[in-house]
This record gives C-alpha cells, structure tokens and sequence, in this order.
C-alpha cells in the first residue's frame, strides 16, 4: 500500500461521512516467523492482513468500527456502521475533536531485502545457530521473525500522515539437562541483526549456569542484563498516567518534579531511535516528539492525554512508544567486575503487579541466573522470585552499562545497570 | 466462502502438500468500555480471513491472508508449501499427525438471544446505570464496567476429507469499585462468568443487584489492615481457583509445552511423561477433569483446528496425574491413537498450537458447602476472585492474589485484609487440598485472554470450581519487603 493509495482509500472514507468528526485509521501487516524447539524448526508461518477503522463523533458520542474488507460495499459499510454506533452512545465526557494537519517527524525505517527476506535464507539462518548448540550436545529453541507494518491516519480536519517500517527479532534459547540460557537481537533490518552473537551468547550463557546451586533468598546486588531492566522500565512506562496519579489511583501521585531515581537515571521516548523508532504520531494522530520522563533522577512529566493536558494546562505527550536509557560504554563485563558477590540475571518472566499504590511486583528470573564472586561469574543458580519495586531499583542504581536494544518488553533501548538490595522471597526447582 | 477455502485446500494438495487444511473464519466483535458516567470506549469490529496450513517433507508451514479473492487464496496456499519446503531443510523430527476419521460436521453456540442484535442503548444504559449505583457510596471515587461481544463463523476442511462448520458466540461482563483515600486505593470486582452463550448470559437483575455490595466492600478493603507474613490455611472461591488451576494445571500439562516446543516464549513444564500415572499432582480429594464439551464452555467448539472432535478426559483423577491435552501432531508421542481435540488457533491468521480445553475442578462427592469449610477453620484467610498472578516457566514456583481477602477466626469470615499474595510448589499446593465443596457451589468460571504460541495467540477457556480449603500455606511475603524496607528507600 503505497502513501498515496493510502491516501485515496482515506478520501473515500470521508466522503461517506456525515458525523461532526470522523477519524479514519488504515493498517497493512505483513509478518514472518520461524519458530525452533528441539533443534528443528516446528513451526513457520507468514501472515498479512489490513485493517480500516472509522472513528465517529456526533458532538461527544463517538463510536469506532472497522473491517478488514475493501470491497466498496464494506467501506461504505464501515463508516454507516462507526456513525449508527456512535449516535447510539452515551457522551464520552473526554473526547476531544481530533486535530489538524501536522508536521511528523521522519521515523520511517523500511528495508526492502527485510519485507522480501526468502523463507530459505531465514531457515539456513536458524540451522547456522542450531549447529554449534547440536555439537555442545544442548538444545536450541527460538525464533527468526520480521515484521513489515504500513500505516495511515486521517481526519476531517485535513490531518494525513502516512509510515512504513520493517523490523526484524532473532531470540534463541539453549537449553543442558539442569541450566538454559537466553539471547536476543533486535533491529529494523535483518542487515541489522547479529544472529551468529545472539546464538553464541545464548550458548555460553546455558554452559556457565550450568549445575546450578539453591542459595538463600533475600537482598542482592544485582546486574540487570537489558532484557531483565526492560521488564522493570516497562511497568514504570506503563504506569505513568497522569489522570490516575492526580486521582490518588497511582504510585506517582504527588511525584512530579521529585527525585525518584539517582542523579544519572535519564529515561526518555525517542520517536527518532534509529534502531527501535516509534510511530511518528500519537493518540488521535498528534505528532509523536521526544519526551524526557526522568532526566537527572527527577521525574519531570507523567504521561498526559489530550483531554487531561488541557484540564491541567499541560503539553500532551501521550504514553511511552519506546524507551531509551542513557547508559555508558561499559560492559557487562566491566560491571561484573565491580561486584564483590552478587547476581547477574539475564531476564525475567512473568512480572505482575503485586501492589500499584507502591509499584510492588514480582516475577521469576530465567535462562541464566549467574552467582558472582569476586568480581567474576563463580557458577549458576537455580531460579528465583522476586517481589520488589522499580521505584527502588530506581534509587538504588550504582552503575549503567551501554545501551542495548530489547524488544522482550515492548520497544526499549536500556543498558544493563548495577543494583544493591534487589529482593528475591523464594526458590524453585531448576 | 466455502469456495475458496476448497480452492485453497486443493491448491495446496496440487503443490505437493502431504496434509493440508484451511481455516476459513469471519469473526464479529463489540467491546465497551465505562468509566464513571462516560462511555470510555466502543467498538464494533469485523475481520475475515484464510489460514492454510500444509505438512510437506514431513515439516509444517502455514500462511494466513485476508486476500479472498481466487489469486489471494491461491497465492496463499502456494506460499505455505514453499515456506514447508524451506522448514524441511533443516531437518529434525518429521511431523507425524495421529489419525483422526474425516467427518462433516456442523456446531453452533445454543444461544437465545444474538448478542448483535441487542441495542447499543441497552448494552451502554446497563453499564452506565451500574457504575451510578457504585458511585452512589461517596468513598467509591472510580467505577469501570466492560462488556465484551463475539462471535467466531469457521468453515474447516482438510485432506483427509472433513468438512466441519461453527458458530461459536462468547458473551461477558464485568466491573469494578474503586475506593480513595489516605493515599491509597483499593478496588472490588463483580465477573460473572463469561461463556459461549448469547446475550442472556448479560444478566442484568444480577449484576445491578451485585453493585452496592461491591462498593461497600470496595471502601472495607482500602481500610482494611494489611495481611502479615505468616503460615496459614486458605480458602478459595471458585472465581480465584479459574486461575489458579490455569496457570499451575492447565498450562503444566499442554504436551507441546512439555516436550519442549514452547520453549523459546513459554516454557516447558514439571510434568514429564514419565509421571503419567505415578505422580501425585494434588491430594485424594482433587480431580481435574478436561471437557470440550461443557455445555457453552468457552472451549466449547464442536471440533478444534485439526478437525477432532470436543472430548472429555481426565487430567488429574483422584490426585492422580493421568493426562494431556493434545494436537494430532504430539498425541502419538505418549502413545495416544487418538488426539483429546484442544488444537487451537486464536484467528484465521494464526497457526493452531495446543490449548489448555475447558479445565475443571470437579466438586467434592459429599455434600460439603464453602460456609461449612470456613466454619470449620480455626484460621486461616478467605480469598475471593483473581488478582496477581505469577509462575515460573517450568510451572512450579507461583505466587498469586486475589480480589477480596478475609481473615477467618475461629470459623468466621471477621474482617477484610488487604495485599494477600500466597506462594507454594505445584504439587504441594494441590496435595495440601483438604476440603472440597460439592456441586452445589460449583462455578464455570473462565479467562478470555490466555496468552501462548510466538508469535503471541489469545485464547478462551473456562475452568470451573467449587470452593477448597489449602492447608498451610505461606502468605504475606511480598507485602513485607516493601514493609521492611519502604517503597523508594535507598540501601
């Protein structure tokens, strides 16, 4: 779908309208994966589809319909049925009318040779990183998937803006009678891409947390690998809404223009990240900018909505599209060395939250929980759970590491950070 | 539609496939949102599409397009079998499907009342009127309602010569109270069950009737004390056990899951084969019973995604472990002829994986009700509805909450607590199960939106329950680091 049959398409919904303010959202998806378990690709799968959606507003009653279908009798079908959905609801007391032409920011990021990657080069690519794992005598598991996405906005205020990207995510998992262990690589190409790094990270990851030992839980020293810090930035991101906190429903009620993290901790969006952009607009096809969250420790802006913005007399920012967190040039490496004992986990699963009015949560470490002594990886561990607070881990960072992209908890660019007093209550069998 | 889903089964055939089958589904959705007086959200969405899948050199491939027009279903077909040859390469297990006989069937939903026909208006007035009546109390400061409509159109054919056509319809709603005060807030939630039934499963006497207690209970919990770390027993509703046996049963026991195929997203499972039949998943008291066939279960199908017929079947029996649920692909591997029919795909464009089926707790065989349970506890916590919810990957470590928690003494239900978390072992904790409500107090519950398969599908299930009594179990653990050491404290 190109820009301007996107656009086309767009004027033929509006010409259909007759709501005070209509809004029209067109999609193409085209997704790849290959999935691997067992040393053996199990499942492989291609996908595309398209979606339109018509957002109606008769005064405040707003309705949304959409369809997949483009024959000529669905759109007229879909706007008819986002304006009879409309008129049958009761006022949304928020709404806003949607806003004019804007100016967006170029976060187009589309690479031809990643939207036609062949099926046979994506499956040598998986065998490449099977065979070192199936000479160790381990297992490998993962999967190879790219993703082209197309995209349109419009509205009867004359807004039209228009993006297309491709991305590409490469995770693989080994797996030894007793350890596993666990490596990604991100990018919006498959150029981009180091899946022989990934493979072998993975590989020596599972080798080194082999043989693990239970050890006491309680308060650690902690190196959050990347993937295991977006788990925990997420849930930060979010949470930010600025109706919820100014409600008292949150954990960042009265913490606006407050410490809440060390004098370094810097968290943004970046609309413009060159390897994990976001969409260059945001709610209701507002133009996306760069939002500083925490700059110098200090929150300086929850995330506000249109409507809220203009009840509080603040810029709109809309949520988090992605992540980034200043960091170092540091490695892993270096930060294992400024441990004296500690742990080094590589992610987490399954994070829920425990108590929002304090940001509680918990979760399991996975594939590759390493003790460290020292200064250097002493063997591994056996899982554990945590419960515990990223408004902690906040305030208790010692050292960032360099960023590394991660897409494991939605789109982030964070590095691995050193940590005192991080508390895991229990253990588990492996 | 039927036209093109054959086209595209003997195109794939003509390419080469092995085994081919085509999913052919047109889906119908409305979702609404309320937040205090306000319509917050409203949608009402339609999606049709065509997934072929294909075994070609003993290797799985599938593409999926919303193309269905003949060139789109044609290239479709075509390109599943080319991604089977490119997958084949790699080699590995060639993929051997246990027989299932072809069949023509058709399944629809017993339903009353189309839930697309009911008015917008009604659907909107019953939300709103609910949340007025939770804002009624002055320390209830929000209320959410939600209502969510489907209806899922599938025709399914396959090489082996089925011919099989549903409609399956899903209907559900809740809400939820929050309470406000001395810088905290503290919810309560009314969710009837969802099920594949038509809109008179909205029922609206009982959930206007719920709305008062909710926001009392609302207020009672944000001034509620804090549960303390301690060993205690517990009691658990049926609404709180639907996740529960989710996590630590239904998913510990999907085979795919156990024989490592899940292993890149969401992991693999305690329960190997060797255990079939010697392992004691929970006590004498406990069977857990899989039923495709549950009436207006949210599993409830008529056939899954490989043309196999909705079963019943145990899981746990007795205590016992006995039991998988299964795809044609990984049946034969602990020795099954036949597949237990829970291979599912969340869409059209989705490949179908295998899917906890309808999971059930059946009740107690003596007569036994859940106020006779706590009157019978000396101590112990009451814990009604889902909260938090947390488990490791090989499904034995987990930790969960709840909506509502009370402190028994002495056999009374004497005061709400507030942050109950409890964490155990699988086995222990199913094995330390003591009491068992009979069939009286038994709810089909179930959860929309089980997460598995990378890419990421959602699915539904219900899990029915009765109330249970858990023996010593350790509560309060999470609440108490934050206690010791303070939300934003620096070490």
């Amino acid at each position: 779908m190109t820009k301007t049959e996107a656009q086309a398409l767009a004027e033929r919904l509006l010409s259909c309208a007759t709501a005070d303010h209509t809004e029209i959202g067109i999609g193409y998806s085209s997704e790849t994966a290959a999935r691997f378990a067992n040393n053996a690709i199990i499942q492989s799968v291609h996908n595309v589809d398209r979606g339109i959606s018509v957002t109606s507003a008769f005064g405040q009653r707003v309705g949304t319909a959409s369809t997949n279908d483009l024959s000529d009798d669905s759109l007229k079908a879909v706007v008819g049925r986002a304006e009879a959905v409309a008129k049958a609801a009761a006022p949304n007391t928020e709404y806003v009318p949607p806003p004019g032409p804007q100016d967006y920011m170029d976060t187009d990021m589309y690479d031809e040779a990643t939207a036609s990657f062949p099926h046979d080069a994506r499956a040598s690519a998986i065998a490449g990183a099977i065979r070192p794992v199936e000479a160790a005598g381990l297992r490998a598991a993962g999967s190879y998937s790219t993703y082209v996405h197309e995209s349109a906005r419009a509205n009867s205020a004359g807004l039209f803006g228009y993006t297309r990207r491709t991305q590409a995510c490469f995770v693989q998992t080994v797996m030894s009678e007793n350890s596993s262990g666990w490596a990604e690589t991100n990018g919006p190409s498959v150029a981009s891409l180091d899946v022989p790094g990934a493979a072998s990270r993975a590989l020596r990851k599972a080798v080194a947390a082999k043989d693990p030992v239970e050890i006491e839980p309680g308060a650690y020293t902690v190196i959050f690998e990347p993937a295991a810090l977006a788990g925990l930035t997420s849930i930060a991101g979010w949470t930010m809404d600025a109706k919820a906190a100014h409600e008292g429903r949150s954990c960042w009620t009265d913490k606006e223009g407050t410490q809440v993290g060390v004098e370094a901790l810097d968290l943004r969006t970046v609309p413009t990240d060159r390897v994990l952009p976001t969409a260059p607009w945001i709610q209701q096809g507002l133009a996306a900018r760069q939002i500083a969250w925490v700059s110098d420790g200090v929150l300086r802006t929850l995330a506000y909505d249109r409507f809220w913005a203009a009840k509080c007399g603040h810029e709109v920012t809309g949520g988090p599209g992605n992540l980034v967190m200043k960091g170092s040039d540091a490695s892993v490496d270096d930060l294992v060395a400024d441990v004296d004992r500690g742990l080094l986990i590589t992610r987490f699963w399954y994070i829920r939250f425990v108590d929002p009015m304090q940001l509680l949560i918990t979760g399991m470490t996975r594939d590759g929980l390493l003790l460290i002594e020292g200064g250097r990886i002493a063997r591994g561990v056996k899982n554990m759970r945590f419960n515990d607070s990223p408004l902690r881990v906040m305030k208790n960072i010692r050292r960032f590491g360099k960023p590394e992209p991660t897409t494991l908890h939605g789109q982030q660019v964070v590095p691995p950070v050193l940590a005192d007093g991080f508390h895991f209550t229990s253990t588990t069998s492996f | 539609m039927k036209d093109m889903a054959r086209l595209a089964l003997d195109t794939a055939v003509q390419r080469g496939a092995e085994y081919a089958d085509v999913r052919l589904v047109r889906y119908r959705s409305q979702n609404i949102g309320t937040e205090d007086r306000r319509v917050s959200s409203l949608s009402d969405t339609e999606d049709v599409g065509l997934g072929v899948r294909v075994i070609v050199s003993g290797a799985w491939g599938f593409s999926g397009t919303c193309d269905l027009t003949r060139e789109g279903v044609q290239g479709c077909a075509a390109e599943a079998v080319a991604i089977a040859r490119a997958s084949a390469t790699v080699g590995g297990k060639k993929v051997q499907l246990v027989a299932e006989p072809p069949t023509t069937t058709r399944f629809r939903t017993p339903y009353e009342i189309d839930p697309f026909t009911v008015p917008i208006e009604d659907k909107v007035g019953l939300l709103l009127e609910i949340n007025d009546r939770l804002l009624a109390n002055s320390e209830v400061k929000k209320a959410h309602g939600g209502m969510t409509l489907r209806r899922a159109d599938r025709v399914l054919l396959n090489s082996d010569g089925s011919d099989l056509e549903s409609e399956v319809v899903t209907t559900g709603m809740s809400y939820r109270a929050t309470a406000v005060g001395g810088g905290d807030a503290r919810s309560r939630s009314y969710e009837p069950p969802s099920l594949t039934k038509g809109y008179e499963n909205i029922d609206r006497e009982s959930l206007l009737a719920n709305a008062e207690r909710v926001a009392e209970q609302a207020v009672e919990h944000l001034k509620a004390p804090e549960c303390p770390a301690m060993v205690t027993d517990l009691v658990l509703d049926p609404l709180h056990l639907a996740l529960t046996i989710h996590e630590s049963v239904g998913h510990a026991t999907e085979l795919d899951r156990v024989l490592g195929m899940e292993e890149s997203l969401a992991g693999r499972s305690f329960a190997v084969p060797s255990y079939l039949g010697n392992l004691h998943y929970g006590s004498g008291l406990v069977t857990f019973k899989a039923d495709n066939t549950l009436p207006h279960g949210l599993a409830t199908h008529g056939f899954d995604d490989d043309g196999v017929a909705g079963q019943s079947w145990h899981i746990v029996e007795d205590g016992l472990f006995v039991g998988y649920g299964t795809s044609r692909e990984v049946a034969g591997e602990v020795g099954l002829t036949r597949s237990t029919g829970t291979c599912r795909a969340d869409h059209w464009g989705s490949i179908p994986i295998v899917r906890i089926p309808n999971l059930l707790l059946m009740p107690g065989k003596t007569p036994l009700s859940p106020e006779e349970i706590i009157a019978d506890t000396k101590r112990g916590i009451y814990i009604e509805g889902m909260g938090s919810f947390s488990i490791d990957q090989m499904r034995c470590n987990f930790q969960f909450g709840g909506d509502a928690f009370w402190e028994i003494r002495d056999g009374k239900r004497v005061r709400m607590l507030k942050n109950v978390t409890y964490q155990s072992m699988t086995t222990e904790f199913w094995g330390s199960v003591d009491a068992v409500s009979d069939e009286r107090s038994w709810v089909p519950n179930g959860v929309l939106n089980c997460g598995k398969g990378d890419p990421m599908q959602v699915s539904q299930m219900t899990h029915g329950a009765p109330t249970i009594r858990v023996r010593n179990v350790k509560v309060g653990a999470a609440a108490e680091v934050m206690r010791q050491s303070g939300p934003g404290s620096v070490v």
